[in-house]
């Protein structure tokens, strides 16, 4: 022991002072030994109080071992008091020991030789005691935590993994009370289907000493929370394990905000890919318009410079057919024929310049109150129709709306152009117009070939055409016209069935004159 | 046709200008060709024209200032113009000045010679 212990002695014998002292400081060395001769000093030095023993005589001038304990009692009860008295006093030494003396030393001759070993039992007893004292303190402080805690904790033991103990937190929530549980097997308050799950985690546990899982577990009205485990296996000091401590938390409320945020992920993600294909159509549309605006600035230029030369043939055509008319008799038939298609041609081909020169015009539409059928009907009568198609239409009453008549003309033209392309062996054109909560409908259907689904995308794009004829700018301004007006146009197809073109307008009412 | 109309045709196209005053003789008229605006000025001053066929768009003056010139000089004188552009403004212009018609290229021959006819 490197540090001296610190002795307090109380003896009013100068002589029996010296003796115990030299008996402890010199023989000893292990103490140092403060002094007291009279009831004022021990009262200074208890003040001081630096001391871990006390040592007193019982019979002390003025005052007796008595009062030292209590004195001490009061200071510091831990410390520990012993009390030297005269032979044949075993009185005094029991009413010392009632009185909260640690021990007692009899004087004999040679009874200070004893005192070391007295006193050092003393400090071992009371070192034992606080730490009794700590242990106990501990405990209570875990009895607290296992009693307290929100986890639900059981200890599960035997081959039947009962519960043997649990804290309020277990049986609560389960919906019972401690006692209600205790001694159940522990499968009984997990569901049917994770008592199998159970089993091979305690197997596992019995191996490893330690599990953590999740599982199914049951309330006493039957309903299911899940749960997270962990599961820690004791084990006794042959190794074996010998019960099990489990740690349960009701994890529905996690579960349910997981469940909450991936939803919330799933939708952000959702929306970022609805976000991404708006900007996508955004750029798609912007690179036709574009393109659009391109191919109207060359067309429009290239179309106007055709016109000259186009004109030129034109009159050629023209004046070679009035010199071979004149000559009556001598007609050639072929020549005839020819010059008849070079017109034709030229006719057809100034077709295709109107519409490319259309094309090329960025005209806003001029709405004014129009009736859509009376269009449609305007449409069907400037479309060259076969006699083998067949012209259906249905769904007559529509009110007056806004609309550009010359535009929407072209869109109806074009449309029934198509169909009756679509139709070369003849077939059905059936033209449906409808009122809609949100506008007009005009379904534009043909019985012809159908269109292909790798051209269903991009048939509304300019200079894409499927036909043998045409440039494929039909479509194109069909779409422009009818966006341009606020609506929207659209294709269904099967093919071989047919094809049906769907535009639907904004019904714009002409606003009405009270 | 008692008397035979006498036509200046005005156009930078040489192929326009062969092919129109063939046709036009064909059917009877007295055709003068001048291949710009500046040309037809001169034409104009030495002969006297009915009728003046004119493309809108030529290097130089253009259709309608060479009208306006032709005016002047030509009162009585009767226009359709031609034109492969569509220049609206120019067109409106011409109808605005008198123009009988303004006519888009390629022309149909039928209806100039109607127009011709019914201009007198």
């Amino acid at each position: 022991m490197s540090e001296k212990q610190r002795i307090l002695y109380i003896d009013d014998n100068p002589l029996d002072r010296a003796l115990v002292r030299d008996a402890l400081e010199k023989e000893h060395g292990g103490f140092q030994v403060v002094e007291a001769g009279t009831m004022a000093e021990f009262e200074i030095l208890l003040e001081k109080g630096e001391f871990e023993v006390v040592l007193s005589d019982f019979n002390i001038l003025g005052f007796n071992g008595l009062q030292v304990i209590d004195a001490i009692r009061e200071h510091d009860p831990a410390i520990p008091v012993i009390i030297v008295t005269g032979t044949g006093s075993e009185d005094i030494a029991v009413a010392a020991l009632k009185r909260g003396a640690a021990d007692y030393v009899i004087k004999t001759p040679d009874h200070i030789r004893r005192l070391p070993t007295t006193i050092m039992a003393a400090m071992e007893r009371r070192r034992l005691r606080e730490e009794r004292r700590r242990n106990e303190e501990a405990l209570q402080k875990w009895g607290n935590i296992f009693a307290h805690a929100g986890w639900g904790v059981a200890v599960l033991g035997g081959e039947e993994l009962r519960l043997e103990m649990m804290n309020p937190a277990y049986a609560a929530m389960h919906g019972y009370r401690v006692e209600e549980l205790l001694g159940r097997p522990v499968a009984e308050v997990h569901t049917p289907e994770s008592r199998e799950r159970l089993a091979a985690v305690i197997e596992m546990c019995r191996e490893k000493s330690h599990a953590a899982f999740e599982n199914f577990h049951c309330r006493r009205d039957g309903s299911v929370f899940p749960a997270w485990h962990d599961v820690t296996t004791i084990r006794d000091e042959a190794g074996r394990p010998a019960y099990h401590i489990v740690h349960v938390q009701n994890i529905s409320v996690l579960k349910a905000t997981q469940q909450e945020l991936e939803q919330l992920n799933r939708e952000l993600e959702n929306r970022v890919l609805e976000k991404t294909r708006r900007l996508q159509a955004m750029q798609d549309e912007l690179i036709r318009r574009e393109k659009l605006a391109a191919i109207g600035q060359l067309s429009g230029g290239v179309a106007h410079d055709l016109r000259n030369p186009l004109g030129v043939i034109g009159n050629v055509a023209y004046f070679l057919q009035a010199k071979l008319g004149e000559r009556a008799g001598a007609t050639d038939d072929k020549i005839a024929k020819h010059l008849d298609i070079l017109g034709r041609e030229v006719a057809r081909a100034t077709r295709i310049i109107a519409e490319l020169t259309d094309f090329s015009k960025d005209i806003l539409p001029e709405p004014r109150p129009a009736d859509l059928n009376g269009v449609i009907d305007e449409a069907l009568k400037a479309t060259e129709i076969a006699d083998s198609i067949a012209v259906e239409r249905q769904g007559l009453d529509l009110p007056l709306i806004m609309l550009d008549p010359e535009q929407m003309n072209r869109v109806f033209v074009n449309l029934f152009n198509n169909a009756v392309q679509a139709m070369p062996q003849g077939g059905v054109l059936r033209i449906a117009t409808s009122l809609l909560e949100s506008g007009v409908e005009v379904r534009v259907r043909d019985s012809g070939n159908g269109i292909r689904p790798e051209d269903m995308t991009r048939i509304f794009d300019p200079l894409v055409t499927t036909k043998a004829k045409g440039i494929g700018l039909g479509l194109c301004i069909v779409k422009d016209i009818v966006e341009k007006h606020g609506g929207e146009v659209t294709v269904e197809s099967e093919l071989g069935k047919g094809s049906t073109f769907v535009v639907r307008l904004p019904a714009v009412l002409p606003a009405s004159r009270d | 046709m008692s008397e035979r109309l006498a036509i200046l045709v005005v156009d930078d196209d040489p192929g326009m200008i062969e092919t129109l005053g063939d046709i036009l003789e064909m059917r009877g008229y007295r055709v003068a060709a001048a291949s710009d605006g500046s040309q037809a000025i001169d034409l104009a001053g030495e002969k006297s024209f009915d009728l003046t066929l004119m493309d809108i768009k030529m290097p130089g003056i253009n259709g309608v200032e060479t009208l306006k010139e032709l005016k002047k000089i030509a009162p009585a004188m009767k226009f359709i113009m031609m034109t492969a552009y569509a220049y609206e403004h120019l067109i409106q212009e011409a109808l605005a000045e008198g123009a009988l018609a303004v006519l888009r290229k390629p022309l149909d021959i039928n209806e100039l010679l109607n127009l011709i006819e019914t201009s007198q």
